[in-house]
């Protein structure tokens, strides 16, 4: 059985140590991130439910499936997932990009472009620029580690408005989220042409969703800082915040109330 | 018509090489690129110099022994067609036309133009034989093959192995000629006894050739003077994660149940 063992290993291994491998682990890892960005895009519209939606929602993910996993446990698990994938995603793009500059050593004198898009020469710009801009994200918004606006953990509004009232932090959101659009305009069809999902029948539809999907995160995820920035979403309110802020210190279950209202 | 040429001049695979400028001056319109070079050649030897070396055959687009990045493009401007295709009426009078050979790691420059493409017979060689009937000839319709997977098949099959793909590709991956390789094989009965260690050998080659990764830009579908499908590269993907993840590798013995 150990043998066995290891020879599925050793499949595995082979099978990563191709490209064609690694483009699978890319595609896989690209797609759960795919996926998270549509869970957190929806989760974001929240906000138009107001202050307490948005913040009961953010308190919801972390008792989400409390009795099993503990108080943010859920969350935690997909956190560690999450890592996993942009791990996977950098370390195996990083190699690839290795291998390509091997097998290239000298380029042509008189450049010429046909097919690619400016989406799929810009995946090496975009990509680790969405890493700086994630990394930046998680310290302002998840941590507080950098706090350039007023920042209470757990009062989701409060900090969404407060950041995007300053208009160079709305911009860097909006544009980086341009570069995530650009990202996934290649990198979804992409993802189903590597995974061997793409053929003639289906590949108009899979450009069509690649296209629509990258432009409709786009817009999902820009409205918040766009909305705030220019005034249109009410300030917080100190009283809903308070009665989150209380009921997150005592990790106590959120009621809904009927009409909306939640309290501990 | 008259051109200004920047050509790629390297006397071997260790040396150096450099563009070198050529004026070229009475070409006909209707003269093919190559013997627009030939023309050039013939100056060049009445000159005392030195002719430039490129690769030739066929002229009439169905050998793939021409190269040539015409401005970057593999064989030029036009699509669907080889260098020896290309027509001079294609370029303007007095354009500068910059003339390269096919750039990647897995093909070392001969002389100026000429690449030693080796690896791609490296890649088809490991593909293997098929096992076909020996006898006596067979009935021709004894196997049915389907008219549109016969044609798909045909499609692949088209591949002139010219290494355009490999050329165009910005990464230098040699996945648009594998995939066509395996594909025209994968797609018919006859190919199916051996469809999978085939894959897993023509790829494996090609790794070992150092041949880059696909980022799907669909450069080479461009480039690639059959018009060769990327559809093609999708297959080859699904074939080569059944191969080496799917189809068991052991298929004999018994299983314990403890």
């Amino acid at each position: 059985m150990a043998l066995a063992r290891g020879l599925t290993t050793l499949r595995l291994l082979n099978f990563y140590r191709t490209s064609i491998g690694k483009k699978i682990v890319v595609a896989l890892s690209g797609a759960a991130m795919f996926l998270f960005l549509i869970a957190h895009m929806l989760g974001n519209l929240k906000i138009y439910g107001g202050q307490g939606d948005i913040d009961s929602y953010s308190h919801h993910l972390r008792t989400f499936m409390e009795d099993f996993f503990g108080y943010a446990g859920f969350l935690w698990i997909a956190r560690v997932g999450l890592l996993a994938a942009v791990l996977l995603h950098v370390v195996t793009i990083v190699l690839l990009a290795k291998q390509n500059r091997r097998a290239r050593p000298e380029g042509y004198r008189h450049k010429h472009r046909s097919a690619r898009s400016i989406a799929s020469m810009t995946m090496m710009i975009s990509g680790p620029l969405i890493l700086l801009y994630i990394i930046f994200h998680i310290l302002q918004f998840t941590t507080g580690t950098i706090q350039p606006t007023p920042f209470q953990e757990g009062a989701v509004y409060f900090n969404l408005w407060h950041a995007f009232q300053v208009w160079w932090i709305a911009l860097i959101y909006i544009v980086m989220m341009g570069f995530i659009c650009l990202h996934l305009y290649h990198g979804v069809w992409s993802m189903f042409q590597s995974l061997g999902i793409n053929n003639q029948d289906r590949n108009i539809i899979l450009r069509w969703f690649s296209t629509l999907s990258a432009f409709a995160i786009f817009l999902g995820f820009i409205s918040v800082p766009t909305l705030i920035w220019c005034d249109l979403l009410p300030p917080p309110s100190e009283e809903v915040m308070k009665e989150y802020q209380v009921s997150i210190d005592e990790g106590s279950v959120l009621v809904v109330k009927e009409g909306g209202r939640h309290e501990p | 018509m008259k051109f200004t040429l920047h050509i790629w001049r390297q006397a071997n695979a260790q040396s150096k090489g450099d563009l070198e400028r050529h004026e070229i001056d009475g070409i006909s319109e209707d003269m093919s690129f190559l013997e627009m070079l030939d023309l050039l050649n013939e100056n060049l030897i009445a000159d005392g110099k030195d002719a430039i070396t490129f690769d030739s055959d066929c002229r009439e687009g169905i050998c793939g022994a021409c190269s040539l990045a015409i401005n970057g493009r593999p064989h030029g401007p036009g699509k669907g067609c080889t260098t020896c295709q290309v027509r001079m009426r294609s370029f303007k009078d007095g354009d500068e036309i910059w003339v390269e050979p096919f750039r990647n790691a897995a093909f070392p420059i001969v002389k100026d133009l000429m690449v030693d493409r080796s690896s791609l017979d490296r890649i088809i060689q490991s593909g293997g034989f098929i096992n076909v009937h020996s006898g006596p000839k067979p009935e021709p319709n004894s196997i049915p093959v389907s008219h549109l997977v016969a044609e798909e098949a045909m499609d692949a099959s088209a591949c002139i192995g010219c290494g355009a793909c490999v050329a165009a590709c910005p990464n230098g991956a040699g996945m648009l000629f594998s995939s066509a390789k395996i594909s025209h094989l994968g797609l018919l009965p006859q190919g199916q006894p051996e469809r999978h260690s085939r894959v897993l050998n023509m790829v494996h080659q090609m790794e070992d050739e150092g041949m880059g990764a696909c980022t799907n830009h669909a450069e080479c579908q461009d480039a690639c003077p059959k018009e060769i499908s990327i559809a093609f590269i999708s297959r080859m993907n699904r074939d080569y994660v059944k191969a080496s993840l799917i189809e068991p590798d052991k298929r004999r013995g018994t299983l314990s149940n403890q």
